[in-house]
């Protein structure tokens, strides 16, 4: 089929009016929990994601989705009008975004924010139709020894790009592929870690785990910080920016969708890495960087354009090679799993309605968004008003019927309330729970891909840098690990966590 | 020259992952280990356990450093203990309560006693929530996704 075809059929399943309908739902749920703070796109899709096994697979990963590229938009909206992140890609925005609202330019950073943005998803659909076929195709060739490399690496640059503690991060990744294991282990049928109870053979449940450590865990850091009142809001005149603020926006955006697209499919990239990596650039390019800061509009439209090419590409890793470059994409890729869809080089030609239908919906998602956030954002500014208070018990509901649901099994609650409260203790100890998920999720996957390596090679562990492509993924594993003792490099990324 | 602790929260840290990655190692060595062209199903997780146990020894070891001025911030947070327990327990009562009271009751439960972790909240506004939630699931949950749930005492 040419690209034509799989574009038209991509539109085809996305147009459909139960597809649009999710799409607008996810939508709303993502720009909704932007705005708000503390209720961050993870922890909003780990709480939905049982919901969504009711839907078709198509709907299900179409509406996941549409909250993730949803919250970017509404993150940047209490950004720049509030100087308050709603989402953690959208601090660099409040940098200059608040300060364009203070001299009553707001309404042009959000009309630039969300056009950028747009211009960016238009974009990141069109490179992702380009770009995953061949990926896929490459993906293929890939034997059980290159997969395994594939992996470390992936895992390598969960870590370097996690917060805080390498060391920490290294244990979370060993963690995590620990609790992987729990379960039947699939070559020998001997159960593994399960101490007896009949519930674990099937493994540890992931959505309780996720819930459990993103949502929960979301939950208690939010009643413990308390809820402080919004502040106020600037007002906006005008939505219309000006011609030569239009003229400064435009190549930033440019540049922004470009660098975004890049570092999304890297792994361990992302949006939130997209937006930094964009504001440093737009600064160092700039004819006077003092602006920045005081609010230039290249400091809204480059890191705003990054992050949603950034939150789009990086679902190239996880649907051709089933590699998920952070944790939000970790998630959907175990939402797709329990769909029975396994993500990898086989998903764009084995289920081609899925993968086109989730790029076209792509398009479409961006499209309503900017409709969704220009005209009518006075009401999600008014949504603000909503007190934690009343939001956190609707929260967690949602977890205790979502992880109840999924499975049936009330086993499944008490294990997500047990995550919760080690998940808040890890934090509280400065362990991050993203490695851990990763290191979940690859796993299992892990373990078979070395453990048919090892047998092809009849136990020879050199078939890891005798395979080309191994070798090449091995060596740039090294290649960071050497980036992360150098002292220069770790200035800088305490530096770039501290921004 | 005394030896002192500068981070007792990486010391507890490194010591509970020594302890999972030991036990790992003991559990995995209980299964078949196999040859390494031909693994049994407890030679990847030993790795994985040894690993464990060999990173949590160096966090361990890392604590009795001097404490550096930047490592401030969430080491000197008290670690809360009212909010977690109040949020599992409401969780708790929730799961405990499903099977046999039904969901109204479950999430009625669910609600009072989230309502005693955040702060400031009404009474009037705790019962609005349970109402709606209730609401919710009847109408989303029952009706248009059709899941069957247990939903008043037997």
């Amino acid at each position: 089929m040419s690209f034509f075809d799989n574009i038209a059929l991509g539109f085809e399943v996305a147009l459909t009016l139960n597809n649009l309908g999710f799409a607008l739902l996810g939508c709303l749920v993502g720009t909704l929990i932007g705005v708000l703070p503390g209720l961050g796109p993870l922890a909003t899709i780990a709480i939905l994601m049982p919901i969504t096994f009711y839907l078709t697979p198509e709907a299900a990963i179409i509406m996941l989705a549409g909250i993730y590229y949803g919250s970017q938009y509404g993150g940047s909206t209490t950004a720049i009008l509030m100087n308050m992140p709603g989402e953690s890609s959208a601090v660099v925005t409040c940098l200059d975004g608040y300060q364009m609202a203070k001299k009553g330019r707001g309404g042009a950073a959000l009309t630039v924010a969300a056009l950028g943005s747009f211009f960016a998803g238009c974009v990141a659909t069109i490179f992702i139709a380009l770009a995953a076929p061949p990926l896929a195709r490459l993906g293929i060739l890939f034997g059980p020894a290159d997969y395994f490399a594939l992996m470390v690496f992936g895992l390598t640059a969960a870590v370097v790009l996690a917060q805080g503690s390498l060391l920490k991060a290294i244990a979370m990744v060993f963690a995590g592929l620990l609790l992987g294991l729990v379960g039947t282990d699939v070559n020998s049928g001997a159960m593994r870690f399960t101490f007896g109870a009949p519930q674990l053979f099937d493994g540890l449940n992931f959505v309780a785990l996720a819930m459990g450590l993103f949502g929960v865990s979301e939950i208690i850091d939010s009643l413990i910080k308390g809820n402080r009142n919004p502040p106020t809001t600037a007002t906006i005149d005008s939505l219309y920016p000006t011609r030569e603020e239009f003229r400064a926006a435009a190549p930033a955006s440019v540049r922004g969708t470009v660098l975004g697209s890049v570092l999304g499919v890297l792994p361990g990239g992302g949006a939130l890495l997209s937006s930094f990596a964009s504001y440093a650039l737009e600064k160092r390019l700039a004819r006077n960087p003092a602006e920045f800061g005081r609010g230039a509009i290249q400091g809204v439209a480059g890191p705003e354009s990054a992050n949603n090419a950034g939150a789009q590409t990086t679902f190239i890793p996880m649907l051709t090679l089933g590699i998920p470059p952070n944790a939000i994409l970790a998630l959907l890729m175990g939402a797709l799993m329990i769909h029975g869809i396994q993500p990898g080089p086989g998903v764009v030609t084995q289920h081609p309605q899925l993968f086109w239908g989730l790029v076209a919906s792509m398009w479409v998602a961006n499209a309503m968004l900017v409709i969704i956030n220009l005209p009518l954002v006075g009401i999600w500014v008014q949504l603000l008003r909503v007190p934690y208070r009343l939001l956190f018990p609707v929260m967690l509901f949602f977890c205790a019927v979502g992880a109840f649901i999924e499975s049936g099994n009330v086993l499944n609650v008490y294990l997500m309330a047990a995550f919760g409260v080690l998940g808040y203790v890890m934090k509280q100890m400065e362990f991050e729970p993203a490695p851990l998920i990763l290191a979940f999720i690859l796993g299992p996957m892990m373990e078979e891909y070395f453990r048919r390596a090892m047998l092809l090679s009849r136990g020879d562990p050199t078939t890891f840098v005798s395979n080309p492509i191994s070798l090449v993924l091995l060596l740039m594993t090294v290649g960071l690990a050497v980036l992360i003792v150098l002292p220069n490099f770790r200035k800088v990324r305490e530096e770039a966590f501290q921004e | 020259m005394s030896v002192r602790v500068s981070n007792w929260r990486d010391l507890i840290s490194g010591l509970v992952l020594v302890a999972i990655g030991v036990l790992g190692v003991q559990i995995a060595h209980g299964y078949q280990m196999g040859t390494a062209a031909n693994m049994g199903p407890g030679y990847f997780p030993s790795l994985v356990c040894y690993g464990l146990t060999a990173t949590g020894f160096i966090i361990f070891l890392r604590a009795f450093r001097a404490a550096r001025p930047e490592q401030g911030q969430a080491a000197q947070e008290r670690l809360a203990i009212r909010a977690p327990l109040l949020v599992a327990g409401a969780l708790a009562a929730f799961a405990l309560s499903l099977e046999s009271l039904g969901i109204v009751i479950a999430n009625i439960l669910l609600v009072a006693i989230a309502g005693i972790a955040a702060r400031g909240i009404r009474l009037r506004e705790l019962a609005a929530i349970a109402l709606a939630i209730n609401l919710f699931t009847y109408l989303v949950f029952v009706k248009i996704l059709g899941l069957t749930f247990p939903f008043w005492p037997e």
